[in-house]
């Protein structure tokens, strides 16, 4: 047997299953009289062990920031459309707005209850929280932080200048230069965006055809909007209760 | 790792796991979690050619993260009135051949057995980036050296064998005087 210096590259053979028959038997013989040889196997074996236990946490930590990063728009949004007008009235528009919003909860519960109305009401509210959204700060490409960079500061110009020049667009990219066109209100190419195939097969699709739905209403196509409202009523969509309010 | 090719595997997946985990249990903290653990067990050991069957991935990401939950819940025994045996047989559509029923069992029972060892941790911090890199692409993802040569700058495969023998060595090293 060779000194205990030379063994790791035989162990590791050993343990990646690719010694000959031959030479696997002369190596287990050799285990069985050789204490130390048998502490260095089992410290290789702790090793992989620890590497293998290692990696799966790190890939389970990124797995959690991707799935943050899918969930945290919607609490986000929630959080400030209900509250900023009560806190961040500061300027004419903010206050007209919070008028037209107070306008229509009261015209909501004190005269004859319309459903065109409500369904406005909150159609405006959630189209703004859908433009609100904004991409993960995970660490990418550059031009990922360029054009996630110009999104949260909403120059949607820009990041539909960037991503229409990506050749090999992701998911997260075809997504959010649909939203990019949708803040520009450039309707048709936002649908195109959302209606794509990459994105119907990802994690993005209940929320590209909650995006769909919104636009087909802003664009007053309400035959469209209802038939896609519907399906996303019936999925278990987490938009399917703000469908259901939609349809109402 | 090709990281484009875990993200897709992950996007399709949880769009598959998610319905099926909101059936177990509407905490959402809790389904990512298993989810998370789940999948990235599963990665793992698909890299390591430890999945048997080949057109069960999704389903099989399920049971390990439903597995996981049950054997959370086993262990706080914060459930109320719900018999987890009920919940079990609720899996009709699952199936799975025995073969991964028994990966299951070995990964419950691996991941059981892992304790933390410090002094290997410890010395594996002492690592340099590129050590650990290599060790993870050759125990792990078994990168074959033609493709450490290109992916990590070495000048030839030689170079890729001598240095993962050196990173090894160090690994050991520091291990022994750490547990000395």
């Amino acid at each position: 047997m060779k000194n205990k210096e030379d063994n790791t590259d035989l162990i590791e053979a050993y343990l990646n299953d690719e010694l000959a028959e031959n030479e696997r038997n002369d190596f287990e013989n050799h285990l069985k009289l050789d204490a130390d040889l048998a502490a260095e196997v089992a410290l290789h074996k702790q090793i992989r062990a620890f590497v293998k236990e290692n990696e799966v946490q790190n890939l389970k930590s990124q797995v959690k920031d991707w799935l943050k990063d899918d969930a945290h728009v919607f609490v986000a949004t929630e959080m400030k459309v209900i509250k900023k007008p009560f806190f961040s009235m500061n300027n004419i528009a903010r206050i007209a707005a919070a008028v037209a919003i107070v306008s229509g909860i009261g015209w909501f519960y004190f005269s004859n209850k319309t459903p065109e109305m409500t369904a406005e009401v909150a159609q405006n509210q959630y189209f703004t929280e859908l433009l609100a959204q904004n991409p993960g700060t995970l660490q990418g490409t550059d031009d990922r932080s360029t054009w996630t960079q110009a999104f949260r500061e909403k120059q949607f110009d820009k990041v539909i200048e960037i991503l229409e020049k990506g050749i090999d667009k992701t998911t997260e990219e075809v997504y959010y230069l649909g939203l990019a066109y949708s803040a520009k209100g450039n309707y048709p190419k936002a649908i195109e965006q959302f209606s794509t195939k990459i994105v119907h097969d990802s994690v993005y699709a209940e929320k590209a055809n909650w995006a769909i739905a919104l636009i087909y209403l802003k664009q007053n196509n309400k035959t469209e909007a209802k038939v896609l409202l519907e399906k996303i009523a019936k999925s278990d969509s987490e938009f399917s209760e703000k469908a259901k309010e939609l349809l109402k | 790792m090709n990281p484009t090719e875990f993200r897709a595997f992950y996007n399709d997946c949880w769009k598959y796991c998610k319905p099926r985990l909101r059936n177990l249990t509407t905490n959402q903290a809790d389904i990512e979690d298993v989810f998370a653990e789940a999948i990235s067990r599963f990665w793992v050991n698909a890299q390591q050619g430890k999945i048997a069957h080949a057109d069960n991935h999704f389903a099989l990401v399920y049971v390990m993260a439903k597995n996981l939950w049950l054997g959370e819940l086993r262990k706080e025994k914060h459930f109320i009135g719900v018999s987890i045996d009920a919940r079990i047989g609720e899996d009709f559509e699952l199936q799975l051949p025995a073969d991964e029923q028994d990966f299951l069992s070995k990964m419950i029972q691996e991941r059981d057995d892992y304790q933390q060892e410090i002094s290997i941790k410890t010395a594996w911090e002492k690592l340099d980036t590129k050590c650990q890199d290599l060790l993870n692409a050759t125990i792990i993802y078994k990168e074959r050296q033609d493709e450490l040569l290109e992916r990590m700058n070495f000048k030839n495969t030689d170079t890729v064998k001598a240095t993962k023998y050196r990173c090894m060595q160090y690994l050991k090293k520091f291990y022994y005087e750490l547990a000395a």
